[in-house]
């Protein structure tokens, strides 16, 4: 994978100078609160729509269901299948009643009713810990992505550089720099997708049907827990990846933490405060939508794609000449599969590495210049989700508990422009720490953990005060409590983290010992029992102040009556 | 609005503040029936749907692997359906929406009317 250094630094430095350009637009659009968080509230449902696509599709999205499809074929679907349906829950439970009922953030519309500091801290502790998960998952992932994309690259390199940028877009361009920055990259990574599947159909003829008979052809095996083979199956029938005994719970936990966490997680919900109008709101998720949907539709094209064109045991780094035949004496276990891959493909992959399916599928079907394109695309697929993260992290920060509880709701404007500015670069620099600390474990779970507590913390809450009228302070705070901390717990617990693992694996599991938990994702016990502590935590507890504003917030929420307006630039 | 916080005091007594009056207001109900009712069923319908797809492909793989068209089987068509269902979920929605925006301008529209003819201020900040 080495690619001619100008053919990476011509993309890099045109999209590199479009978001210069957009930063400088945008400075002069965030001077007041509105602007800096809310873009003004003047984006479009269409360009919002975009935006959100933008937000949401992450590296995890593009490169990695690409390379799971790769890997383990049908079963990666399933992702694809989850991160679509749960706009669903966006739609029909929040994206419209949120608009109304919000000024900045997720805890102005759970605090609405509740006038209690307490409520926005909690609400703010859980947004902030969604962000830096998924914000670390999203770094580290940049930092090895480079050393394989960019061989000889220094991961740390890589952490810092979209680390800085994504800081000075956030801290300069705020929400309308930020807005801007997501439309490119999902137009960027649509169009990159969108090749990539005609590229994949082309070989084929365009016969869906040749299509799938080359899929069938590739073969997986599932193995038991002592590592024997138990069966083998086509890339088309489900069960590589998710099987034996708890395969199938697996399965259903991990659909519940991303049907219900998409419509809790804080960087999506703030896009809705950037329209001007409910109405404008629901655009926005029919284009998301729209969208979204096209893009998963595509990626079984990519992963099967690479599955049937480049094989699982060829996507990773490749070793060709000496260095392969050197490798290949070195590891005397591994030496007949290798001697074969050698004298098959004229390189050996020593580890294959999922990740690379997409850019790898690309480097085949359209040589240097494409790798080098969608090399790009990645990049700037992560430098957008992480730029939307910091933002979501620095207003729950500088709005929630800077000004509404340590200022009691009382700071100037420029005031509270400039905290929310110092909020984002130190959120930022905090991440790029972090991320560099990090950088050599598994910290895939972080994005699980992530969808796990924006479903089990912040969607019952989110959903039962917008809808149920005994939803009072201590059901809040008990409820999102305990779906975070439920969460946590069990995820660290889990395979995901705990595991032993062989002294040559290269990325080990956080803890060196067996899981106490099943599954990888908590959702399936977190999920409810965050429902639960909500409502008996209301039950047992009387809040007339927070019952009487009901109605209020409830016709705010139904009819966009004296909700927050544009602002007019 | 005064405060950067969003609640205005909550009032006390019923039907002492216009969204009282139009939380109590009967076609204000009646529309809320309707959208809570459309919005249940549609939610339970898609969330059963996807579930099912789960549970089919981890405890029934048997049927799902099925062939429909050459290599192309039951479990991928049922996948590629969740997005297609998706689509027309949503366009439903949009087109419900449209309609419970109507009769809510209409309910908001009834209700100035009959604030201003009570003599309190129409409360429609920051329009």
């Amino acid at each position: 994978m080495n690619i001619p250094t100008h053919l990476i630094l011509i993309p890099a430095l045109i999209v590199l100078a479009i978001t210069i350009v957009i930063v400088l637009v945008a400075i002069r659009h965030t001077r007041t609160t509105t602007e800096f968080y809310a873009s003004g509230r003047s984006v479009s449902g269409f360009k919002n729509g975009w935006a959100i696509a933008g937000d949401y599709m992450s590296a995890a999205s593009f490169l990695g269901i690409a390379g799971l499809i790769a890997f383990f074929g049908y079963d990666g679907f399933i992702y694809s299948v989850g991160f679509f349906v749960a706009y669903l829950v966006v739609l029909f439970l929040v994206a419209e009643p949120l608009r109304n009922t919000g000024k900045f953030t997720l805890a102005d519309v759970i605090a609405f009713r509740l006038r209690n500091p307490a409520v926005r801290i909690v609400v703010a502790v859980s947004t902030l810990s969604v962000c830096l998960f998924y914000m670390i998952a999203q770094m580290v992932g940049a930092g090895s992505l480079a050393t394989v994309l960019v061989p000889g690259s220094n991961p740390d390199w890589a952490i810092v550089i979209i680390g800085v940028l994504m800081l000075a877009y956030v801290v300069f361009g705020g929400m309308f720099g930020t807005t801007y920055i997501q439309i490119l990259k999902a137009v960027l990574l649509m169009a990159g997708a969108f090749l990539l599947t005609i590229l994949v159909l082309a070989h084929y003829g365009f016969s869906i049907g040749a299509f799938f008979d080359a899929v069938a052809q590739v073969k997986g095996t599932v193995k038991n827990a002592a590592g024997e083979v138990v069966a083998t199956k086509n890339f088309t029938q489900p069960g590589l990846l998710y099987n034996g005994q708890w395969g199938p719970l697996n399965l259903i936990s991990l659909g519940i933490a991303l049907i219900f966490g998409t419509a809790g997680l804080p960087h999506i919900l703030i896009r809705f405060f950037t329209v001007p109008d409910a109405r404008a709101a629901r655009s926005s998720v029919k284009w998301a939508m729209i969208l979204i949907g096209s893009f998963y539709v595509m990626t079984t094209f990519l992963g099967f794609g690479a599955a049937t064109l480049l094989g699982k045991a060829n996507i990773g780094i490749q070793l060709t000449g000496q260095r392969a035949e050197e490798f290949i004496l070195k590891n005397p276990e591994k030496a007949a599969v290798l001697q074969k891959q050698f004298a098959d493909n004229g390189f050996i992959v020593p580890s294959p590495n999922s990740n690379l399916a997409a850019p790898m599928l690309a480097q085949h079907l359209g040589g240097d210049i494409f790798l080098s394109i969608i090399t790009i695309i990645a990049f700037t697929t992560i430098l957008a989700v992480v730029a939307g993260l910091t933002i979501a992290a620095s207003s729950a920060f500088a709005h929630d508990i800077w000004l509404m509880v340590v200022k009691r709701g009382k700071e100037s404007e420029s005031e509270q422009v400039l905290v929310a500015r110092v909020t984002a670069a130190v959120v930022g620099v905090l991440s790029i720490l972090l991320a560099i600390g990090f950088k050599t474990l598994n910290v895939a779970f972080l994005v699980g953990l992530a969808f796990a507590v924006a479903a089990s913390a912040n969607v019952p809450a989110l959903v039962l005060s917008l809808f149920w009228r005994r939803m009072n302070t201590t059901g809040t705070i008990v409820g999102m409590l305990t779906g975070l901390i439920s969460s946590i717990v069990l995820i660290a617990v889990s395979p995901a983290v705990m595991g032993v693992d062989a002294a040559t694996v290269a990325t080990k599991h956080l803890i060196q010992a067996k899981a106490l938990f099943p599954l990888d994702n908590p959702a399936i016990i977190s999920v409810p029992l965050g429902f639960i502590a909500a409502y008996l935590g209301s039950l047992y507890s009387k809040d007339p102040v927070a019952e009487a504003a009901f109605p209020e917030s409830f016709v705010r929420g139904n009819t966009g009556l004296g909700a927050e307006a544009e602002v007019k630039v | 609005m005064t405060s950067p916080d969003s609640p205005q005091p909550p009032s006390t007594g019923a039907g002492s503040t216009r969204w009282e009056r139009i939380y109590h207001d009967p076609s204000f109900k009646d529309v809320i029936r309707k959208r809570t009712w459309f919005i249940s069923c549609s939610v339970a319908f898609f969330v059963v749907y996807y579930f099912l797809l789960l549970v089919l492909v981890g405890y029934a793989p048997g049927i799902m692997e099925r062939s429909v068209i050459g290599s192309i089987n039951i479990a991928y068509l049922f996948a590629l359906s969740q997005f297609v269902v998706g689509w027309f979920m949503m366009w439903l929605y949009l087109n419900r929406a449209r309609k419970f925006d109507q009769e809510n301008e209409a309910i908001i529209a009834a209700s100035l009317i009959s604030s201003v003819a009570k003599g309190s201020a129409p409360g429609r900040k920051n329009a």
